[in-house]
């Protein structure tokens, strides 16, 4: 009875999605794509193409941004942060991103944004890799061309998902999805974000970068100046497959809520919280013990709770730019999957301590209108330990910089960054400095 | 309406300042907190990590830990790995090898035949079917006084090594040191 009940239910919830569907295909006025993503694209300067303006406009829409910079270390040439981080100035091609656009019906779009990355070639694979200094090679043999040398390089889904919006308050994606917190998540096209490179706790991943599940998110208008607005999330949580497997049993929840104000420049103010489990295991075949059949035997290489919670700010008036972002992440490992081994730097068994990591960074710059100017320079501090590793990771950070904006769609950038080790770190004591210039664009 | 406030704000603040890592208990069993330029847990004074890489035991009477694993203290000698060190016993833990160990050359079908042994794989790739010692490569496990570490990189299961009887060990084995 309660079965028939549920699938009453289930065709009853199809039907009327299917209606509402149709009513929304049929919807001569368009619905632009979701608040956010719109607010991205806009400054890409991609605001025309994918604003999906009246009349309905169903075309494959593909755009993208692209970096190249020129880093280096300025430290002593005995410096061990030139063995550590980079020992001569390269240049490099960082993003080269491609978003795929497609407005199904009005309401209904698929979204995909692809990397196309030169990894994993030269990428260090492992922990034991960084010990000994190996790293990855993608050097084959071109049957197509004469079987001659070529380096194969990879792409990373940043993101693809199906979008439904069905009101203001309520828009669903279902795939994977960055994970919306804090501001520089998901604003990370690199001619939109203002310094060169990211701040250490958004590379550290103290939240997940993306997930793989459900999101819901929503804004609503108080008054002429003031909205609010939420995201929520339940994915498969974070783990080395966690893109379409789940190696527990629980779902991860998250979500965040913000408040915008426009009355006096643009402020927004936002709070964020995760909560999951990072899972990484082996099924292991054995014979069953009825001597036929093969068993299954899950092992856990690692397991343990995320509680990853955040604050963020950011105030733009007139040319004044001011963000800060404070994140915090508790990880505390199952006592059956902590486990341990020989860490190949100490040369003795090490296991994962539970950890409470904590970092924060504030940006503050000023355009000017001529050429697009701004001058910004941006603090951080960090406070974690390297999963890699297991290296303690404290630092303070100070970054000086010049972004240079002449046009929409480009964006020239020159910084200056400096690290202090307040503790030590285990390459080095001495602070590490690293200059780099970045051209970005969006095309 | 101001209870209800106050049950959000309630909410609020319990979620912020929610805490699940225990400050006083960071590490696993038998283990001890290691903050230097490398952190994470080891091993208490006396205590060896367990075979499967989880946890921490305490060596037995009249033992000391070293270089991982559970050897008698000087003066003290014993017959085999399983058996208790005793006075003046024969010095079988003498020099860095290990003597036999314990389940290992047990016939198994499968390795939870092997489970609650020293010897926690069962070889089904080729026969004789036998529980040996695994993960030797790293140095997490450590192979007896008639035994060499065997590594095999080009079956995954083996890669961690596994201790066989010396001179056993051929290509695409190859005997590591760890």
């Amino acid at each position: 009875m309660k079965r028939s009940s549920l699938a009453w239910a289930l065709i009853a919830v199809c039907t009327s999605a299917a209606a509402v569907l149709r009513a929304q295909d049929t919807n001569e006025t368009s619905t632009a794509p979701s608040d956010d993503v719109a607010a991205e694209l806009t400054k890409l300067g991609l605001s025309d193409l994918e604003r999906g303006e009246p009349p309905f406009d169903a075309s494959f829409r593909l755009s993208g941004f692209a970096d190249f910079a020129f880093m280096g270390v300025l430290v002593p040439t005995d410096s061990p942060w030139r063995g550590s981080y980079e020992r001569y100035p390269a240049f490099s091609v960082g993003n080269f991103n491609l978003y795929l656009n497609k407005n199904i019906t009005a309401a209904l779009r698929m979204f995909g944004e692809v990397r196309l990355t030169l990894l994993p070639n030269g990428s260090a694979t492992a922990d034991t890799n960084l010990a000994t200094g190996a790293y990855a090679s993608t050097l084959v043999r071109d049957y197509a061309d004469g079987r001659n040398q070529l380096r194969w390089s990879g792409i990373s889904i940043e993101r693809v998902y199906l979008e439904w919006t069905l009101h203001r308050l309520l828009t669903l994606r279902v795939g994977i999805f960055l994970t919306p917190y804090g501001i520089w998540n998901v604003d990370h096209g690199s001619p939109t974000i203002i310094t060169a490179s990211r701040p250490f706790i958004i590379g550290q991943q103290l939240f997940p970068t993306r997930q793989t599940g459900i999101e819901a998110l929503g804004q609503l208008d108080l008054s002429a100046h003031n909205s609010l607005g939420y995201h929520f999330t339940v994915s498969n949580g974070v783990g080395a497959v966690s893109d379409y497997r789940d190696f527990d049993a629980n779902k991860a929840l998250g979500g965040r809520a913000y408040w915008r104000y426009d009355g006096f420049g643009e402020l927004l103010v936002g709070g964020s919280v995760f909560y999951g489990t990072d899972s990484s295991a082996i099924e292991k075949p054995s014979i069953a013990s009825d001597g036929k059949h093969v068993a299954y035997d899950r092992q856990y290489t690692a397991k343990s709770d995320l509680l990853s919670l955040a604050a963020d700010v950011q105030w733009k008036y007139k040319g004044l730019h001011v963000q800060s972002e404070l994140i915090s992440q508790q990880r505390r490992y199952d006592e059956r999957a902590r486990v341990g081994t020989i860490n190949p730097f100490i040369g003795e068994f090490l296991a994962p301590m539970d950890r409470l990591s904590l970092g924060a960074y504030a940006l503050v710059g000023y355009r000017f209108d001529w050429f697009g100017v701004m001058p910004y320079a941006l603090w951080q501090f960090l406070d974690t330990g390297e999963l890699f590793t297991s290296g303690r990771l404290t630092l303070q950070s100070f970054i000086v910089g010049l972004n240079v904006r002449p046009i929409d769609a480009l964006v020239f950038k020159v910084e200056l960054t400096e690290v202090h080790f307040p503790f030590g770190f285990f390459a080095t004591e001495d602070p590490l400095r690293i200059v780099q210039a970045q051209i970005a664009c969006a095309f | 309406m101001a209870g209800a406030n106050t049950r959000w704000w309630a909410v609020a603040a319990l979620v912020m300042t929610s805490c699940i890592v225990d400050d006083d208990n960071r590490c696993g069993t038998g283990q001890r907190e290691l903050n230097d330029l490398f952190e994470g847990c080891v091993c208490k004074v006396g205590y060896v990590p367990n075979a499967d890489g989880v946890g921490c035991h305490a060596c037995g009477a009249n033992q000391e830990a070293k270089g991982g694993a559970c050897v008698c203290s000087p003066g003290y000698g014993r017959t085999s790995s399983s058996a208790p060190c005793e006075l003046g016993g024969d010095d079988t833990d003498a020099g860095d090898d290990m003597a036999a160990v314990n389940g290992e050359d047990m016939p198994c079908d499968s390795s939870n035949d092997c489970a609650g042994t020293e010897a926690t794989y069962c070889l089904t790739l080729q026969a004789p079917h036998v529980c040996l010692v695994h993960g030797c490569a790293s140095g997490a496990t450590r192979c007896s006084a008639t035994r060499e570490c065997c590594e095999i990189d080009v079956v995954p299961e083996l890669a961690a090594g596994i201790c066989v009887p010396k001179g056993a060990c051929v290509a695409p084995g190859m005997v590591v040191n760890p």
